[in-house]
């Protein structure tokens, strides 16, 4: 039997780098289905960038302040699962979440979609979609489909180390878990196999002050994480990255406490936590709930 | 529903479990019957609506199909593809009411469409487009046009036969920075266009993944099937495929075609069985007419702007993108924004010529350090950019040819002469190349320039 190769190929998008490992016997078509990976990642971008002038995001919060946007196929499709998102985590994830951190409290919905006539509406101006961490995971779920569409079986996809998907028939990929406070601890490793995972971080405040840093805003106070925590989540590779970023994201913003809560109302299928324990040099999961079977201590 | 905003004097926590005790409104939320056309059924909106069918479902295809979905009054009906994994994945961004074909003509037979835009191997661009308007219908087609110009002159005669609205999908010419770029040129403030130098260089081996082992008995046809833009009886290479976008802004900025093409390329380095070189190098040499701003003393002669043209499939420098190159000043124009560079130095203040009878002295002054910088652009100063403020123009050339359907305006942004004529230009260099000879542009399809 032909010798696997393994390759890597990187691509900058989403303001950070993406990277995909493809394990297959026949280098060159692991090459281009790296690369039909990674084109997805960009296209999505384009898709989903709020900062992208041409993109159909940056179409949308243009539009759907005045009028209503008509969203593509595909844009509200996004949007339902982020509705959905929403409801499972008890509005935690909200993908308005950075303009409502703007604009402060008001009454009712942020915006408004119908999605048989895929008709999008904000309440008021200042409301944008800003899909963040989600909209990285939902594209490393389409570069995943990309690359079991070209007959890859073995791949280890990443978005800026934050965002991870690994298919694999076989043993699975080991990731390491690196504490964000301290990056000179031992790092954790963490079997992944057909399994997405997301880390969400708080950055402690500068100068030694305590609290945190987060764009990451709290539901019902409009404002950003204020304390330094870190979370995990994992989820089955089925829509796995966006389910795993719309959880990391939801339990940071609720604290270990309401994330504990959630977690044990089991908000998505098969899908597991856990905060990161601080303290000791080392950053240990402290799965809420069940840890995932693979994972290795 | 239930507001989301936790009563005065709720704190986080309070919410939270609140939150946790039932599904608690979100911030985005169903709504039903927004104001807006329905889009799959628009009787009754604003908008005239267009029925419009999609053939061909690939990469592009599926780019437009998704464009198509965002535009008000466009009614996608049907889609068609005959590689069925191509079909389904499609289907996924064009929507329910859009019906999957394998057959074209079947399609267009049953689901009527008025207009069709044609996204298929660049062989099949003619053959497609002329089925589609001896049915009646309007064609957006994506670029190249043709493969050969006996094709182009068919389409050509075809859309004056049917007096049909055609456009081709060279999406530069929707694109603002573009025809700002080209507003300033023939305002004169780049002076007198001396030269374009274009590339399209990347680092990759332009390969699509075929599904099954190379040693299955189905891998050679769908290699063909799937990597048809490396293969000669259906594509033209690199400068078919992305060539033929800058090559068209050449001759679009210039208001002129080339006389004469110089070409060389080979496939170097990707040796695995493509037929159409992964390297690629041009020289047009156009003979054009004195413009706005050029000085007085040679403003009467005709004179020779030289336009070179590049890709690369194994380095990426300098990515995409054309400079225009003026006497007065250059334009660096890409997709997402264009860059006006000015051509002089700055003036330091040092030397104080003319005025006077004491003229031509230099002021002797305690000294003036120009900056330095890593950057060796930097003695070009700070350009000043052309953004592209809103839009996408992919998206926007639909658009336009969607508007000219409704008025049967057939002065498309981009029409089947233009086609023509970026076709011409293009398969002189694929000539050159081929043959190791100059080539001149054919008579026959300069004529029709006006």
């Amino acid at each position: 039997m032909t010798k696997r190769q393994t390759i890597l190929r990187r691509r900058n998008a989403m303001n950070t780098v993406f990277e995909v490992l493809v394990r297959h016997a026949d280098e060159e078509h692991a090459e281009a289905a790296a690369d039909a990976a990674l084109d997805e990642v960009v296209r999505v971008e384009s898709v989903l960038s709020r900062f992208d002038r041409a993109s159909e995001t940056f179409r949308v919060n243009r539009e759907a302040a005045a009028g209503t946007a008509l969203a593509s196929v595909e844009l509200m499709d996004l949007l339902e699962a982020c509705r959905d998102a929403s409801e499972r985590t008890a509005g935690a994830f909200d993908v308005t979440a950075v303009s409502r951190g703007r604009l402060g409290a008001f009454e009712g919905p942020a915006v408004e979609i119908d999605v048989a006539r895929r008709r999008v509406r904000f309440a008021r101006p200042g409301v944008f979609l800003d899909f963040g961490g989600c909209g990285k995971g939902y594209a490393l779920d389409r570069a995943a489909a990309m690359l079991r569409t070209a007959g890859i079986a073995e791949a280890l996809l990443h978005g800026g180390t934050s965002s991870f998907v690994a298919m694999s028939s076989e043993g699975g990929w080991t990731v390491g878990y690196q504490n964000p406070f301290q990056a000179d601890a031992p790092v954790e490793n963490v079997v992944l196999k057909n399994a997405a995972l997301s880390c969400s971080a708080s950055r402690p405040a500068p100068g030694g002050e305590a609290g945190g840093v987060s764009d990451i805003v709290v539901p019902g106070e409009f404002k950003p994480v204020g304390s330094a925590d870190a979370c995990v989540a994992r989820a089955p590779i089925e829509r796995g990255g966006f389910v795993s970023e719309v959880l990391s994201t939801a339990l940071l913003a609720l604290g270990r406490a309401g994330a504990q809560a959630l977690m044990a109302r089991g908000p998505y299928n098969g899908a597991t936590a856990a905060w990161v324990e601080r303290g000791g040099g080392s950053a240990r999961l402290a799965w809420l709930g069940e840890p995932p079977t693979e994972s290795t201590p | 529903m239930t507001p989301r905003v936790p009563p005065a004097g709720m704190n986080r926590r309070s919410f939270l479990a609140a939150a946790g005790a039932s599904i608690v409104a979100t911030s985005l939320a169903r709504a039903q019957d927004l104001p807006g056309d329905e889009p799959a059924d628009l009787a009754g909106g604003d908008v005239e609506p267009v029925r419009v069918a999609v053939i061909g479902t690939g990469g592009r295809g599926s780019d437009l199909i998704r464009r198509i979905t965002t535009i008000e009054g466009a009614n996608l009906v049907a889609i068609c593809d005959d590689y069925a994994p191509h079909l389904k994945a499609a289907g996924e961004f064009a929507g329910k009411g859009a019906r999957p074909y394998s057959d074209y003509r079947k399609m267009i037979d049953e689901a009527k469409p008025q207009a069709v835009i044609v996204a298929v191997p660049l062989y099949l661009h003619a053959p497609v487009s002329i089925d589609a308007m001896d049915a009646g219908c309007d064609v957006f087609c994506e670029k190249m046009m043709c493969h050969d110009l006996d094709q182009g002159r068919a389409m050509a005669a075809k859309v004056a036969e049917r007096k049909a609205v055609f456009q081709l999908g060279l999406q530069r010419r929707s694109n603002p920075i573009y025809t700002q770029a080209r507003s300033m040129i023939e305002a004169g403030m780049l002076g007198r266009i001396s030269a374009i130098k274009a590339q399209w260089h990347r680092n990759g081996n332009w390969r699509r993944p075929v599904p099954v082992p190379r040693d299955d008995k189905r891998w050679t046809d769908l290699e063909r099937r799937l990597n048809w833009r490396l293969f000669s009886p259906y594509s033209r290479g690199l400068l078919s495929e992305l060539g033929s976008h800058q090559i068209d802004v050449a001759n679009w900025m210039l208001n002129a075609l080339p006389k004469r093409c110089y070409a060389t390329g080979g496939i170097d380095y990707w040796r695995d069985g493509r037929e159409v070189p992964d390297n690629v190098f041009c020289t047009f040499e156009y003979d054009v007419s004195p413009a706005a701003g050029d000085r007085d003393d040679v403003a009467k002669d005709p004179y020779t702007v030289r336009v070179t043209y590049s890709s690369l499939c194994n380095n990426a420098f300098e990515g995409a993108s054309e400079l225009v190159m003026g006497t007065r000043g250059s334009v660096l124009l890409t997709e997402p924004v264009g860059l006006l560079y000015g051509e002089k130095q700055e003036n330091v203040g040092w030397a104080k010529a003319g005025g006077g009878a004491d003229t031509n002295a230099a002021v002797v002054t305690s000294g003036k350090t120009l900056g330095f910088a890593n950057d060796p652009w930097a003695h070009r100063g700070k350009p000043a950019e052309i953004q592209n403020e809103v839009g996408d123009p992919t998206r926007d050339q639909l658009v336009s040819f969607l508007d000219c359907v409704r008025r049967r305006d057939v002065q498309t942004v981009c029409d089947v002469r233009t086609g023509l004529l970026n076709t011409a230009t293009v398969l002189m260099a694929v000539n050159a190349m081929e043959r190791g000879t100059v080539v001149e542009f054919p008579k026959d399809v300069a004529a029709r320039r006006t």
